[in-house]
């Protein structure tokens, strides 16, 4: 691949683009691999298309910038749901409004709510054009606002026949050393119907659905969470392991694991 | 342009605390957009929901704040004291001799200038002491001119205060010819003073104005009116600054107590330093006064400062902070020779006797002066003085970008709080101490060490974790409905059980065993009330 430095890059963008090396973000020294890629690849394909390119750089290159350091996030799978939606791309907006959508689908839970929002005004051509089935963009749209567990791109599923017995799993967290979120292994806390984490003196609170997870950091563990039930086995009282149930999914933790594995959805 | 102007009138784009920038977002969602590279694009909807002007959007109020700061300390007063200090894990300390340098590992902050610009947003009551030429004035007409006045509007609005300032030329004069015609009061049409209409206003060596005049200040600085002849005007809501030279009321006549009390936060100057000259030169020679080259960026619009002062009252406060301030503020009020009952063993109660008190206190022998933190102050701390402890906690957590405020937040900002509401009595043994006399000159020091100290007790007693009053409390805030009569006794005794307790501990009663004994008998006697009337009702 070239390096940058080789790239032709317009006028109106070399600020930028010396500002993102500065910031060791672009070029041959870039902690992102991927941001290389965002500007050799795909922002070209943003010039014959739209006149004032710089703030679609730079929200892209942010965007992406913040999804190579969330954990729980695939940045390539953003950026490919994005190649394929560019095309029924007419104005710079509804090319940032599917960044954001496609943010959610690359494993930013968090941003699920607002991406909902967006399926409603996205053109049917470009939400279609996202996903790799053969599902309509009404249907999608039913689909991913009925239920949080509900893969558009998954085997034989349909909004309204999706077997609940399948269950998906997110394996999350980790040792701090290797770089995940927890000095201590985990244990699991349930308040309000959400469920908590607490690590030594830290505290998050888990967000998931289909399409990924998030552990938000919080100052506080709330005043009235409980502590997850331990899971009792006949043959084996001190199994140390945890069961978590709350917001649609559950969470088990082991009395001497970093990691966590999220069930959904519960069974009812 | 002149190049120095310009650079005067450079306002960071970056931002400026981009670590709280994604805390404040993770109540709702992180932007998506905004990042290292440039500015990026603002999502349509922040600018819609908030419908604020200019395309404001509420996190944006937060981030101009910021902005205002860095402004100010960068190009209008020149305070390199990061005296407000936060740490990112380990802090790097240099040692003096006995005296310790403290390198901050997070953004630490100027409280000269950024108290004035939290009052600014909570609009409360702020008072600037310090040496002439500090910068004092300077520094309130720059809060007048983010208000959105022209400085020179700003500047004429500051009531100087002088020994001969009469009522009139603070509030305004009845026009002489209505004085003349008028039948009765009502048609007494009175010229009010602009300032008094201005949302930020500035009361200049306020200890110099004459004890019948402070009276009338007293009136609209407590309830927002000013009046004369029966007739009313009503200010808005405003920020206040007042600047005095000498502290302790020092001026030309003694601040009356009540005008003193209204006063919600106390900021100190602290000298220039000789190694920033550099920074004056460029003043002389271009002749440039800060107050008058302030970017447009950071001027706050009406809306912008009603939405500002809204966004700050939403901030949470952890039950665990609160139940630290709680055990805080009930160090102070409790005097055991002060009272025969119960109940009057306070230094209110001391307060409203001819004795001086500190001789009564000074019974008090044989408490601990780590432990003891009541006997270093002459009073309690009064209801209004907690209601702006919590309101400027919340101002600094959400200027630091967070949506609850942290114990470190309330570590800082108490001592400017406090500073003229607890009264230190500097004859306590704490002072004797080796090391601690320094705390009966630096009251700011001092503060903050006694909320450490507190700190440490409550830690000490596993209060987090083992506060029966609390369960107590919890319990009875749930309602009495549907409590059976057998529930009721087991109560009452689990309280008379308690209070056995604490007398079991021996030596003297502690202050903050004294406020949980009050509120045991509270709950008592409203269980006593209940069980009477379940009683009478069977």
């Amino acid at each position: 691949m070239a390096a940058v430095e080789d790239l032709k890059i317009p006028l109106e963008l070399a600020e930028l683009a010396e500002e993102l090396r500065r910031k060791s973000l672009l070029g041959n020294s870039s902690r992102l691999p991927l941001m290389n890629q965002l500007w050799q690849t795909f922002l070209p394909l943003l010039m014959p298309r739209f006149s004032a390119i710089t703030p679609l750089a730079e929200a892209l290159s942010n965007a992406l910038y913040h999804l190579c350091l969330s954990p729980s996030a695939r940045p390539e799978e953003w950026l490919l749901r994005l190649n394929r939606g560019l095309p029924d791309c007419q104005q710079p907006q509804t090319l940032l409004d599917l960044a954001e959508v496609c943010a959610w689908l690359a494993g930013q839970p968090e941003r699920r709510e607002r991406a909902l929002e967006i399926l409603q005004t996205l053109p049917d051509a470009l939400l279609e054009s996202v996903f790799l089935s053969s599902w309509s963009a009404s249907a999608l749209r039913a689909g991913l606002q009925a239920s949080a567990w509900w893969h558009p791109e998954g085997l034989n599923q349909t909004p309204a026949a999706w077997d609940p017995n399948r269950a998906v799993v997110h394996v999350m967290g980790g040792f701090r050393g290797w770089g995940g979120p927890f000095l201590f292994p985990p244990r699991l806390y349930l308040a309000s119907e959400q469920i908590w984490v607490q690590s030594g003196n830290e505290v998050w609170q888990i967000l998931a659905d289909v399409f990924g997870w998030k552990l938000k950091r919080s100052k506080y563990l709330p005043g009235h969470a409980v502590p997850a039930q331990a899971l009792s086995d006949p043959d084996h009282p001190a199994s140390g392991l945890f069961l978590a149930e709350g917001n649609g999914f559950q969470v088990l933790a082991s009395l001497n694991s970093f990691k966590l594995q999220l069930f959904a959805p519960i069974h009812r | 342009m002149d190049p120095t102007l310009r650079s005067y009138q450079k306002v960071s784009k970056s931002p400026t605390n981009p670590h709280s920038l994604t805390d404040l977002r993770q109540s709702s969602v992180p932007d998506l957009f905004q990042g290292p590279a440039g500015s990026g694009l603002a999502p349509r909807a922040e600018h819609e929901v908030h419908g604020l002007p200019s395309g404001q959007s509420a996190l944006g109020l937060a981030e101009k704040l910021r902005q205002a700061y860095f402004w100010i300390v960068n190009h209008a007063i020149i305070s390199p004291y990061y005296d407000i200090e936060y740490h990112d894990g380990p802090r790097k300390s240099i040692e003096f001799g006995d005296q310790q340098l403290h390198l901050p590992s997070d953004q630490s902050y100027s409280s000269f200038v950024l108290l004035p610009l939290l009052n600014f947003a909570v609009r409360r009551k702020c008072l600037l002491i310090g040496g002439p030429g500090r910068g004092k004035t300077a520094s309130a007409i720059l809060m007048g001119v983010l208000a959105g006045y022209p400085v020179n509007d700003v500047r004429r609005a500051i009531q100087h205060g002088q020994p001969q300032m009469t009522i009139a030329d603070l509030l305004g004069n009845p026009l002489p010819s209505h004085l003349i015609e008028a039948k009765n009061m009502d048609e007494i049409q009175i010229a009010w003073r602009k300032w008094l209409g201005m949302r930020v206003k500035i009361i200049d060596e306020y200890n110099r104005i004459p004890t019948r005049t402070q009276s009338a200040l007293l009136t609209v600085m407590g309830d927002n009116y000013a009046e004369i002849f029966d007739q009313i005007y009503e200010c808005p809501e405003s920020a206040w600054f007042m600047t005095a030279n000498a502290e302790e009321g020092g001026g030309t006549y003694q601040v009356i107590e009540a005008l003193r009390d209204r006063i919600d936060i106390v900021v100190k100057t602290l000298h220039f330093s000789s190694r920033f000259l550099g920074e004056l030169i460029p003043r002389v020679e271009k002749d440039i006064r800060p107050e008058e080259v302030v970017p447009p960026e950071i001027i706050f619009s009406e809306i912008e400062m009603d939405q500002l002062y809204q966004d700050v009252l939403k901030v949470g406060i952890p039950l665990p902070v609160q139940r630290r301030i709680e055990f805080f503020a009930s160090q102070f009020e409790y005097c055991a020779p002060a009272g025969e009952q119960f109940e009057y063993k306070t230094k209110d109660t001391l307060r409203l006797s001819p004795l001086d008190a500190r001789l009564v206190m000074a019974q008090q022998t044989d408490m601990d002066p780590l432990l003891a933190l009541g006997q270093q102050t002459l009073n309690g701390i009064s209801v209004r003085g907690l209601l702006t402890l919590l309101l400027f906690c919340k101002a600094l957590a959400w200027f630091r970008g967070n949506p609850e405020v942290a114990l470190e937040d309330v570590r800082q900002i108490l001592p400017f709080v406090l500073h003229d509401k607890l009264i230190q009595n500097s004859e306590a043994a704490f002072f004797e101490l080796p090391g601690h006399a320094v705390y009966r000159v630096d009251k700011i020091s001092w503060l903050r060490r006694l909320f450490d100290l507190s700190c440490i007790a409550f830690d000490r007693l596993n209060r987090d974790h083992d506060d029966p009053v609390s369960r107590l409390s919890e319990a009875f805030a749930l309602g009495l409905d549907g409590v059976t009569e057998p529930e009721v006794r087991l109560r009452l005794q689990e309280i008379e059980v308690l209070l056995e307790s604490f007398s079991r501990q021996g030596g003297p009663l502690s202050a903050y065993l004294f406020e949980d004994a009050i509120k045991l008998k509270y709950l008592h006697q409203r269980y006593t009330n209940y069980l009477k009337w379940l009683q009478w009702k069977t």
